[in-house]
């Protein structure tokens, strides 16, 4: 093989491998208006609703989820979660008093950090609107003219309860009850901050809102809630962004989504998840569609200790659609239990689940689905397709589907695969003049694609240099 | 040496361990539910020693108020480097109140090996039942036709003797 390429034998320096994540930084908590102390009683809950000035019903049914929160047991399968601390994080931190409409108004310290990460820049050229969240709550926000116009509501959770009470009364917990799961059972209990999106009939937002979620403080819980209505024939992009800074202990994120696409609508929601190796990410998120309309879940999962997320969707209507496509990379301690849930519960409906993982250095991803479709859901169709690159001997890969059908008149298809970069193909690229590394690079690259290209542009390439940075160094 | 193992209507939990360097293995099981019947099978197909090959497929049909649950487990150890493991599952669904479960799990340690799983539920769509009868062939024995052609695949006839008569078609 010497012939054609220099064969690449360096070993990556340790820098460049523990340096490659860019959102490293925090910032001191000391001007924070409230943190709660460490644990969580009733009464942090109740200091948490006094804070926010809420209706007394989201208080009676905070307390109520909290019951069902400490009554549930850790769930035992997916990652190891017998490890979080309970005890010792931070429910609530509040970094400013109110929201901000202008960047001028938050405080430099905060405006510095997402300077770095560069949503203000994103927000100018190519957003329709942006909520900023550090710690509990969101530290600004706004939705350009054009749409609010048009009647689109896109704001913080807590802004959004005390402006539409009766709307945010009749969706929430919905689609995902208090007692779903002991997480969403926790975050309904001390749930701040996250985003309330209301479209209007008919209309189509064009430019995709954006969500930018920083965890700041060491040990902390973030548990944002978002609540995205899309009404009869409208559509809207929602795309989230996590990060935090990298603190040697460990914080929680559990955030609850829940999402209805009413008659003929569309809802596209964008995750790129890049939070510090140290931290839990469960999360729930889950959209109920009605008749003819569509639901797409694009997961990115390449941050965190341990994340485990399904999106799903209940395709409620006739003719409705559901479609996820899902990447996740795992490197060194890291463990990506994702997957996606598809259920079908009325006739004609159909399901694309797209699930691409990369594990290396000792990684190790998993895909965890379900597809349950109904007795009344004939002619109804769905594809899973989950491929796996394993790219050292140290990695693990796993895939768990599980497919119910309870009707014949369906299509069901499932198929998995998993391997190594073939080595014929990187003999092909380095016989052309690559070195081993660049090679590895382009192979995978070409195993991401697929997901990446239905992504908006801009995040795309941002994508693709998120893959090059992750894969430094990651051959040898 | 390829050896064949035959797991056809087999229920419960069932385990195949590959230990030997180079072993190679072809797992076969065919099943048909009929009435109430509940069937349920778990195999796992362990994969300890390097260079082994494993090639699986499961093949079901349900019919009346069934239900046939499939779920096969590929786990490749640490050391079993350059395997192949395939796994395939596909059930026909034959009455409208028949119930099917396929669970194809993969847990792979090692990073040298090639492995798959596909799985299919499905009824015969009516496209396939007009081509048919567009050369004059009566409903019941295309049925017949169908379900040998999904359920023989080449590996199984090999070995087993007629699986399915006519008369498995329509039991009542």
């Amino acid at each position: 093989m010497s012939r054609f390429a220099p064969i690449q034998t360096t070993q990556p320096s340790p820098t460049l491998i523990s340096d490659n994540y860019q959102h490293g930084g925090a910032d001191p908590t000391s001007g924070y208006s409230f943190i709660s102390k460490p644990g969580l009683t009733k009464r942090t809950v109740e200091e948490i609703a006094a804070h926010k000035s809420e209706p007394s019903w989201m208080l009676k049914m905070r307390l109520r989820a909290l019951e069902i929160f400490e009554s549930k047991k850790i769930p035992q399968w997916g990652g190891d979660l017998n490890t979080i601390e309970f005890d010792k994080i931070h429910y609530y931190l509040k970094p400013t008093d109110t929201e901000k409409k202008s960047w001028d108004d938050v405080p430099e310290y905060i405006k510095r950090t997402f300077e770095k990460i560069g949503t203000p820049q994103a927000e100018r050229e190519m957003l329709a609107g942006v909520k900023n969240q550090f710690d509990s709550e969101v530290v600004q926000g706004s939705l350009k003219d054009l749409w609010a116009k048009q009647g689109v509501v896109f704001l913080s959770m807590d802004e959004g309860l005390k402006q539409y009470p009766d709307l945010v009364r009749e969706y929430f917990t919905k689609v995902i009850s208090i007692g779903d799961n002991k997480f969403a059972a926790l975050n309904t209990a001390v749930w701040s901050g996250g985003s309330f999106v209301y479209v209007p009939k008919g209309v189509k937002v064009t430019m995709p809102l954006q969500a930018y979620f920083r965890i700041n403080a060491d040990l902390a819980g973030k548990f944002e809630r978002t609540l995205i209505i899309a009404d009869e024939g409208s559509s809207v992009q929602y795309v989230e962004g996590c990060s935090s800074p990298s603190y040697s202990a460990s914080s929680l994120h559990s955030a609850v989504v829940e999402i209805f696409v009413k008659k003929g609508a569309r809802v596209q929601y964008t995750t790129v998840q890049n939070w510090y190796r140290h931290v839990y990410n469960l999360v729930t998120k889950r959209a109920r569609v009605e008749e003819d309309g569509e639901m797409i879940w694009t997961d990115f999962n390449m941050g965190s200790k341990l994340t485990m997320k399904y999106p799903s969707f209940i395709l409620a209507g006739k003719g409705a659609k559901g479609e996820t496509l899902s990447m996740a990379l795992a490197g060194e301690g890291q463990h990506q239990d994702t997957g996606s849930k598809a259920v079908h519960l009325a006739p004609y409906t159909s399901s694309t689940i797209t699930s691409k993982s990369i594990s290396k250095n000792g990684g190790r991803t998993t895909y965890r689905g379900l597809v349950s479709i109904g007795p009344n859901a004939h002619g109804s169709k769905n594809k899973v397709v989950c491929d796996a690159l394993i790219l050292d001997p140290q990695s693990r890969s796993d895939t768990y589907p599980t497919e119910r059908v309870f009707n014949n008149d369906v299509s069901l298809s499932h198929e998995a695969t998993v391997s190594k970069i073939g080595e014929e193909q990187l003999f092909y690229l380095m016989s052309r003049g690559l070195n081993e590394e660049e090679a590895s690079k382009m192979i995978v690259r070409g195993f991401a694609e697929p997901v990446i290209k239905k992504l908006p542009l801009e995040f795309a390439v941002e994508m693709n240099r998120l893959i090059d940075l992750e894969m430094e160094g990651s051959v040898g | 040496m390829k050896k064949i193992v035959d797991v056809s209507n087999k229920t419960g939990e069932l385990e195949i361990i590959l230990n030997k360097k180079g072993m190679e293995l072809e797992i076969v099981g065919r099943f048909q539910t009929y009435g109430s019947e509940v069937k349920e099978l778990n195999i796992r197909i362990v994969h300890r020693a390097p260079h082994t090959t494993a090639n699986t497929t499961l093949k079901g049909v349900a019919w009346d108020t069934s239900q046939l649950k499939l779920s096969g487990t590929i786990i490749i150890e640490k050391s079993a480097q350059q395997t192949q493991s395939f796994l395939r599952e596909n059930i026909l669904l034959l009455s409208p109140e028949a119930k099917a479960e396929a669970i194809p799990n993969l847990e792979i340690l090692a990073n040298d090996v090639k492995c798959s799983h596909a799985a299919t539920i499905s009824n015969i769509s009516e496209e396939q039942v007009f081509t048919f009868l567009k050369s004059g062939k009566s409903i019941p024995s295309f049925i017949h036709v169908w379900i040998s052609w999904v359920v023989n695949t080449a590996q199984i006839k090999k070995f087993t003797s007629k699986f399915f008569t006519s008369d498995d078609c329509f039991p009542n």
